[in-house]
């Protein structure tokens, strides 16, 4: 069989042979023309030249002998490496930490933005959410969803569905599954098969109530089914009632929101026995239905976005107590509409720079460790350029040497990474939503790393590698220090590089940290040490709202009667996944278009629950055992709702209500202080506590406060709750501080993840400053040597050791400082009541980073005061 | 690939020696130095093969598929490789012989006017 031509290149050996076999024949020749065996070889060598030159000369020849010099250069590469393990080691270790730590953000970011989701032509999917004000978010009410869908041109196909918790009893155990209810023509408008039996259809969605089946996620099946493969037909009860199992859909399929991993699909047909007593499903100002669509084909998602306008235009003059002014705005779709994408891909984006700068200063570190190197290695290049070595060749290796050492740490930080989003798949956040944060390493991701690797060796190998082979022959040769100066300045800008971008790195830490502590002792407006929580859905249970008040009046008893404990009923504490907002319409004033009507957090209240909170009531009085059915209804509101909407006057004895069409008005009987009810970045949000006793909730909350320890009183809630019914599944029970832990998150993880590259930076700098000051004392050790032996005190060496490193130190903190005020406002997305600028914090960094470059300064200076003169004289 | 003064002087060597080449295997296969021994003999001593030029031109001509090389035994059985002529390389050979033919006749035609014109 015969290679290719451009694959035969000749071997080495090869060539030799040959040239041996022409020199054999020649001397034979030779031999034959009269001379001695002797005399015949000489001659034949004369004619034949340079064997050496000759095979170059025929490999110069072949267009393919380059890869022959490449072999070459990575082996030497190779050997390079293997001679200095410390080097190569420190090398691959930052590189791996860089390279790692981006390509398990990448890796993330590829999940949101780059990956298609697992259905039929995924480009053409888009998610819609409903402008009002300032807020854009995925909320839409079924009467909308079913005008949009039936009107709109430019979609070919337009599903709603919904995130619902719900109850499953199988075998005596009950268990909460979370899962989606859904438009019929959701898996069609999809395009998802199912993986056993047949997914929910159109059919399936058209009778309120009549339709008791449910498809389930591949884990749902495997985890709870044991991978059953007869289980389509099977019936199993969700709330009460039984349902037919109609399938599984695919493994890869979890529904269009990327971090939300449901077990189960039920049509929204079945709406009332998913969610009894809520009856949003009717409503048409409602805001509980995300709706996702298909455009239709050669259809634009802006084409897409200006029709359903004015469709939203059409509906907002037909029904303008709900939609008046009602905006559509379209994009892509899986974090939760355009409500969490910008704040998601803000932080990774963030967190990717973040990533990005420390992989800089590995880089920047490494370039000052090869540019050492390199004047270490000038009397090897001297050697070789003086062999007749070419430049471009000699650049060409040691770029070679680079891309080995981003390789060896793109592998391991491909296994960092690897590890890391491992890690993340695994974490559990502190609520019971099943999440799916796994992200993977996909064909985008090593993409990523092989390009983040070759950039990272051209970016700390070329300048090393230019500098190395601009040498001066002579001097090297003689390796005398001679006219090194003109790396000097290289070097120099090098480490003050990695010290304003340490800076940065730092400033950047500093803040997040605050902005942690700030976070911690934010007022919330409750007092969450020595309290707790569990939450539970009567009507998950079968109660209806006559048996529900009863219950409700027998567990506060219940509740009152534990020693040493004292409890109140809510539906919902603040600060949770879940919330409420109404819009709100005062008495006597103006009422604005439907979609500009201004929203308060709004909750349901029994009597004793400020005191509980430890909420301070500022005027008028809580809700009390009489707000019953049959009076006027009562509310107490917070001081941010008073300064909303009763502005400069007595707000107490005002009346409210919720929404333009109410007839329900409301008067406030008491104003409470201002916390905290979505986020911890709010501030000023209005919020209204109804009386529970008035507006039935069959979603209740019990909170408890005793000193005793926290858990302590969550048991006793549970025992209480449970004695009165055992059937009951809770889907919060914890500690109220734990309960914070969610909102807390973003502040959490901000401060451990950049506070942690920030002192991967520091670290990097140090080891760079220290690399650089010892080679420096190093270099000039003889220098030294001559000034103590003429009699400088070490004093004196030290100040000049010192000298240029502080120089270079404080060059580079004002440059990072500089920066840092630049860039500042980027960090804002991750900072809490923070100004990225504040003078303090970056000067903390300053601080900071001088005192570390100072501290890896100080083994070197003292290297410098123990030059021993006469060593140092007689070392060269 | 650094630029190379020794590539520079075959380069202009290689038309004619390329030619030399295929014209020496048009007999045969033949070993590199039974081509540089060939060209010498057959003119008279007068082309003396530069046998470190002799070899970047082979690997260029089998590059290119003009000629194609195996390895066989020599007439002092060592091993040795042997050089032989393809298709493309003969047709080659008769285009160049014809160019080759024509640029001597117009180089000599151009020397013959100056000789009679310059006494």
């Amino acid at each position: 069989m015969r290679l290719p031509r451009w694959l035969r290149w000749r071997s080495n050996s090869e060539l030799e042979e040959e040239f041996q076999a022409h020199l054999d024949l020649e001397t034979q020749a030779n031999i034959e023309r009269g001379m001695s065996p002797e005399e015949a070889r000489f001659a034949a060598h004369r004619t034949v030249g340079n064997l050496t030159l000759m095979a170059e000369n025929a490999r110069a020849a072949d267009p393919f002998g380059w890869l022959q010099g490449l072999r070459q250069d990575f082996r030497y590469g190779l050997r390079n490496m293997l001679r200095s393990p410390g080097f190569t080691g420190i090398a691959v270790l930052s590189l791996a930490l860089g390279i790692g730590a981006n390509s398990a953000v990448f890796s993330l970011l590829n999940r949101m933005v780059f990956r298609p989701l697992p259905v039929l032509h995924p480009n053409q999917v888009l998610s819609a959410n409903s402008v009002s004000g300032t807020e854009v978010a995925p909320a839409f009410s079924y009467p909308n969803y079913k005008d949009f869908r039936d009107r709109s041109r430019s979609v070919s196909g337009m599903i709603g569905y919904r995130i619902a918790p719900m109850a499953m009893s199988r075998g005596g155990s009950n268990a909460q599954l979370w899962g989606y209810m859904v438009t019929g023509n959701y898996f069609e408008v999809l395009g998802v098969k199912a993986a056993i039996g047949r997914t929910i259809t159109s059919a399936d969605d058209v009778h309120a109530g009549g339709h008791p089946v449910i498809v389930l996620s591949y884990g749902c099946w495997q985890r709870r089914f044991g991978s059953d493969p007869n289980i389509a037909g099977q019936t199993i009860r969700i709330n009460g009632m039984n349902f037919t199992v109609l399938g599984v859909v695919p493994r890869e399929f979890r529904g269009l929101e990327l971090f939300y991993a449901p077990e189960v699909y039920v049509p929204l047909a079945m709406v009332k026995v998913i969610e009894p007593g809520n009856n949003w499903i009717d409503s048409r100002r409602a805001g509980n239905l995300s709706i996702a669509l298909r455009l239709r084909d050669g259809v634009t998602a802006r084409g897409a976005e200006a029709e359903l306008n004015t469709v939203a235009a059409a509906l907002g003059r037909e029904y303008p107590t709900d939609n008046e002014g009602m905006r559509i705005s379209l994009c892509p779709p899986g974090l939760a509409g355009a409500y969490l994408r910008g704040s998601v891909i803000g932080f990774t984006g963030v967190l990717l720079g973040v990533t990005g700068l420390v992989l800089l200063i590995a880089c920047t570190n490494l370039a000052g460790l090869l540019l050492a190197r390199a004047s270490d290695r000038r009397k090897e290049i001297g050697i070789r350029l003086a062999l007749g070595a070419g430049r471009a060749r000699l650049m060409r290796q040691m770029l070679v040497e680079s891309l080995l050492l981003s390789s060896a740490g793109a592998g391991a930080g491909l296994l960092l990474a690897w590890w890391l989003t491992g890690l993340l798949a695994a974490w559990r956040p502190p609520i019971n939503i099943p999440l799916d944060l796994s992200s993977g390493i996909d064909i985008r991701v090593l993409l990523f790393t092989c390009v983040v690797a070759v950039v990272t060796a051209v970016l700390f190998g070329l300048l090393p590698s230019m500098q190395a082979t601009r040498t001066d022959l002579q001097s090297a040769l003689k390796n005398a220090v001679g006219r090194g100066a003109r790396q000097w300045p290289m070097r120099d800008l090098v480490v003050t590089l990695q010290v304003a971008l340490s800076v940065v790195l730092l400033a950047g830490s500093i803040l997040v940290l605050r902005s942690l502590e700030n976070a911690m002792t934010v007022h919330l407006g409750f007092e969450p040490r020595g309290a707790a929580i569990v939450s539970f859905d009567l009507g998950l249970h079968g109660y209806d709202e006559t048996r529900g008040r009863a219950f409700l009046h027998r567990l506060t008893q219940k509740l009152s009667g534990l020693p040493g404990i004292s409890a109140a009923l809510a539906d919902r504490v603040p600060l949770g996944l879940d919330f409420s907002r109404m819009g709100i319409v005062v008495e006597g004033q103006p009422v604005p278009k439907a979609a500009d009507i201004p929203l308060a957090f709004s909750y349901d209240a029994a009597p004793g629950l400020f005191a509980v909170m430890q909420t301070k009531l500022l005027a008028g009085r809580e809700i009390q055992e009489g707000d019953r059915p049959g009076v006027p209804r009562v509310s107490v509101i917070n001081q941010a709702f008073a300064d909303r909407f009763l502005p400069r006057t007595n707000p107490l004895g005002k009346r409210f209500k919720y929404g333009s069409a109410s007839k329900d008005w409301r008067t406030v009987v008491g104003v409470v202080e201002i916390g905290k009810h979505f986020s911890l970045s709010e501030s000023h949000e209005p919020a209204v506590w109804d009386a529970l006793g008035q507006d039935y909730s069959s979603q209740i909350t019990v909170v408890a406060r005793s000193p005793l320890a926290e858990q302590e009183t969550l048991n006793a809630i549970r025992r209480a709750v449970l004695d009165l019914d055992p059937q009951i599944s809770f889907y919060q029970s914890s500690t109220l501080a734990d309960h914070l832990r969610m909102p807390m998150l973003p502040a959490n993880l901000a401060a451990s993840v950049l506070g942690s590259m920030g002192m991967v930076a520091m670290l990097l700098a140090a080891v760079g400053i220290y690399g650089l000051m010892s080679y420096h004392v190093a270099r000039r050790s003889r220098e030294f040597g001559i000034r103590a032996a003429l009699g400088a005190r070490p004093a004196d060496l030290v100040n000049t050791s010192l000298r240029r490193a502080a120089f270079l130190l404080g060059c580079g903190v004002v440059a990072g400082l500089a920066l840092a005020t630049a860039i500042g406002p980027l960090y804002s997305a991750v900072l809490y009541n923070i100004n990225p600028r504040d003078p303090v914090l970056l000067g903390a960094a300053a601080v900071l980073m001088i005192a570390i470059g100072l501290s890896a300064c100080a083994a070197p200076a003292r290297r410098a005061v123990r030059v021993d003169p006469s060593v140092a004289l007689r070392s060269e | 690939m650094p630029p190379d003064p020794e590539t520079d002087r075959i380069q202009l060597l290689q038309g004619t020696l390329d030619l030399l080449i295929l014209q020496t295997l048009v007999f045969g296969p033949c070993h590199g130095h039974g081509i540089a021994v060939a060209i010498q003999r057959t003119s008279e001593e007068a082309l003396l093969i530069d046998h470190g030029s002799l070899y970047p031109a082979l690997q260029r001509l089998e590059q290119s598929g003009l000629i194609d090389s195996d390895w066989g035994t020599s007439e002092n059985n060592r091993r040795a490789r042997f050089y032989r002529l393809t298709r493309a390389g003969r047709a080659r050979l008769t285009a160049e012989t014809g160019k080759w033919e024509k640029m001597v006749r117009a180089v000599s035609l151009i020397l013959n006017a100056r000789k009679q014109e310059a006494p």
